[in-house]
């Protein structure tokens, strides 16, 4: 039983793994947001269950240049850093669709 | 009352407590180990920190205060252990640590990210024993505590039998833990490449800990071990001490040892005659003496090569066991030498086993040569006495008690009726005198006597029976013809015998014996003499003495036997 559910968990977690940057991308191009917005998002959408995987890849996609941030003063604290998708990472995000739902066609035409 | 530390995280003054602290930097140490080769590595780490301190305020709902393990606890399951996310090393190993903040023990249930569990195996812990591991591999099997089998297993020692019995019979039929694959057998992990590789960068990190955090483990288990050091540090030099005492003695012994073979060896080398009563009674050396008893039939080299197995054996064992205790630490070549030097010694005594078997072979058969003697029917009152077989420079008999002598000269036989046997019969001649045969060469004379009396209705006879033996029917008769012993006779009654028998040198001692039977008619009278007590036999005795209390005393022969004369 308790094998089963492991499994379970890994397997969710693997595909998480692939969308992840997707998802990013697409609540950024809805609107700016905090990171803590974006974390808030990814988690009621069941994308995320720990926070601490979204920052290596914010930076990542950061410095492959799809994501910009300014930084935005804060009243209770430091200030934070307030994300937007830049041009290419629009491009990124119309590419990462497509390809997103020829995918999910793909799996969806095996089992047919 | 807790200490506080002023902590800056992400541009944020806080103040936590000493324990939350110590907490926050194994967790952003955990973090920077993750991010090892990772690019944006500072940026990412300030992010994380950033989000840390806005999480624990968010915690304490807009009031201040100061960190504490909990908080930092909290923020810690929100923000996921390194390994749970998506890029970077997976390690299972700063996954516990930088959620627990100590070494993960045995038997906690934590998922070790995407492994199999595969059935555990007992096995001892060599990195947590402080005996023989037992106790720790029984630990790791069940997933029990350490500490709580160790008590366990400490009161059943103490109060019972069984539990020592039972600590010692795992201690040797349970194997130790001793490739990283055991390890992960141990813990019930599945033994992959991947798996193997955990383990190792798990342990490489608790040694690293322990390095650095001396006073991590358990204190009564440091003590215990620290103890058992000093102990060893006291024993070991004595034990030491005592080990080259004992080598010394032996390399002594073996000396002594060497020095006394030599000069056994150059005795019998030169062939010297080991004289009279000191190592062979008589002028026979002890050559001469071990050549009357080799069988014909074996090599000599069989004797010498086993006279130098058994001496070579020990010679060599005592000499090895010298060096190793002399060294304090075993030598090249030490097992196999000292194995050598047994299975030598043991090869020696097998080999002196042979001349043994031999030796009965060549006295299977025995044979006697009969020689009847008719005495003066006129006489019927006998004296009994013994030829002196030599006698020493005052012309008085030699006490031939128990000895061998070797005479060289020339001796006459009587004629053998069976064939000859080209061993003794080698430097032979024919005698001008009728029946005889003269055989130059030495003799041995073997004192191997046996003399009965008695009673006969006829007339008194003597007869003497020159027993031998041999490999077959025929050596033993021609072995039993070429011994000879002799006796005169006078016309008084006065008869007196050899006192014992002698054969060729090169005959070898056969069981050679010389058996008289003095055939006394009844009525008749008979003085013997005290020095033929020790060879008389089966003679009948009237009364229950023995009957050297007759000796020198006037008897009777009765049908029952000698009676005591006026008695």
């Amino acid at each position: 039983m308790y094998v089963c559910l492991m499994n379970m968990e890994n397997v969710r977690a693997q595909m998480r793994k692939g969308v992840l940057e997707l998802c990013i991308l697409r609540v950024l191009g809805r609107q700016e947001a905090y990171a803590s917005d974006l974390l808030n998002d990814l988690r009621k959408a069941d994308m995320l269950v720990v926070e601490g995987t979204l920052y290596p890849l914010l930076t990542r996609m950061k410095n492959a240049g799809w994501l910009d941030y300014r930084w935005e003063e804060s009243k209770s604290g430091p200030p934070r850093k307030y994300y937007r998708l830049t041009d290419q990472g629009q491009g990124i995000l119309m590419d990462l669709n497509r390809e997103w739902i020829a995918f999910t066609d793909a799996v969806a035409s095996l089992s047919h | 009352m807790k200490t506080t530390v002023s902590v800056h995280l992400g541009g944020h003054l806080m103040h936590a407590e000493e324990d939350a602290h110590r907490q926050l930097v194994h967790y952003m140490d955990s973090i920077k180990r993750h991010l090892d080769n990772t690019e944006g590595r500072e940026e990412i780490l300030s992010d994380i920190e950033s989000r840390f301190a806005e999480l624990i305020v968010e915690r304490w709902s807009g009031k201040s205060g100061v960190i504490t393990l909990k908080d930092v606890e909290s923020v810690m399951q929100i923000l996921g252990s390194p390994s749970q996310w998506a890029e970077g090393p997976v390690d299972s190993f700063s996954d516990h640590e930088s959620f627990t903040g100590k070494r993960p023990e045995f038997g906690d249930r934590f998922d070790y990210q995407g492994e199999i569990p595969a059935p555990k195996r007992l096995f001892r812990d060599g990195n947590r024993r402080v005996i023989g591991g037992v106790s720790a591999g029984l630990a790791a099997y069940f997933g029990l505590d350490l500490a709580l089998v160790r008590v366990v297993v400490l009161l059943l020692g103490l109060f019972t039998g069984i539990g020592v019995f039972a600590y010692l019979v795992l201690w040797v039929a349970v194997p130790k833990a001793r490739s990283t694959a055991d390890r992960l057998a141990m813990q019930g992990r599945a033994v992959t490449l991947e798996s193997i590789r955990k383990k190792v960068e798990e342990e490489y990190r608790a040694v690293e800990q322990t390095l650095q955090n001396p006073n991590n483990h358990r204190r009564w288990e440091a003590s215990l071990r620290d103890w058992a050091r000093d102990a060893n540090g006291i024993a070991a030099p004595v034990l030491r001490g005592l080990g080259k005492l004992v080598g010394f003695i032996l390399a002594l012994g073996t000396v002594a040892f060497v020095l006394a073979l030599g000069m056994v060896l150059w005795f019998f080398g030169m062939g010297l005659g080991v004289g009279d009563g000191v190592l062979v009674e008589g002028d026979v050396s002890l050559h001469e003496w071990v050549s009357l008893f080799w069988p014909s039939t074996l090599s000599w080299g069989v004797g010498w090569l086993a006279l130098v197995l058994l001496l070579v054996g020990p010679l060599v064992f005592m000499g090895v066991l010298a060096v190793r205790l002399l060294r304090g630490a075993p030598f090249r070549f030490f097992g196999h030498l000292l194995v050598f030097s047994f299975l030598t010694f043991v090869l020696g005594a097998v080999l002196t086993l042979l001349p043994l078997v031999y030796y009965a072979e060549d006295i299977e058969h025995k044979a006697v040569t009969t020689q009847t003697i008719p005495l003066d029917s006129t006489v019927n009152s006998w004296s009994l006495g013994l030829m002196p077989a030599f006698l020493d420079e005052q012309g008085r008999p030699v006490d031939f008690d128990g000895e061998a002598r070797v005479i060289e000269d020339e001796f006459w036989t009587d004629p053998v009726e069976s064939n000859q046997d080209s061993e003794s019969w080698n430097q032979v001649e024919w005698d001008s005198e009728p029946n005889r045969w003269r055989m130059a060469g030495p003799r041995i004379y073997v004192n191997n006597l046996g003399i009965r009396l008695v009673p006969t209705e006829g007339r008194a006879m003597l007869k003497s029976n020159v027993r031998a033996a041999g490999r077959s029917k025929a050596q033993a008769k021609t072995r039993s013809a070429s011994a000879g012993t002799s006796y005169t006779c006078d016309s008084t009654g006065r008869i007196a015998l050899a006192e014992g028998i002698y054969f060729p040198k090169s005959d070898g001692f056969r069981m050679q014996k010389a058996q008289w039977t003095f055939y006394i008619p009844v009525g008749q009278s008979i003085r013997f003499d005290e020095r033929l007590a020790p060879y008389l036999e089966e003679t009948p005795v009237v009364g229950d003495f023995p009957i050297g209390e007759l000796a020198g005393q006037r008897c009777i022969m009765t049908y029952n036997g000698l009676v005591r004369m006026g008695s």
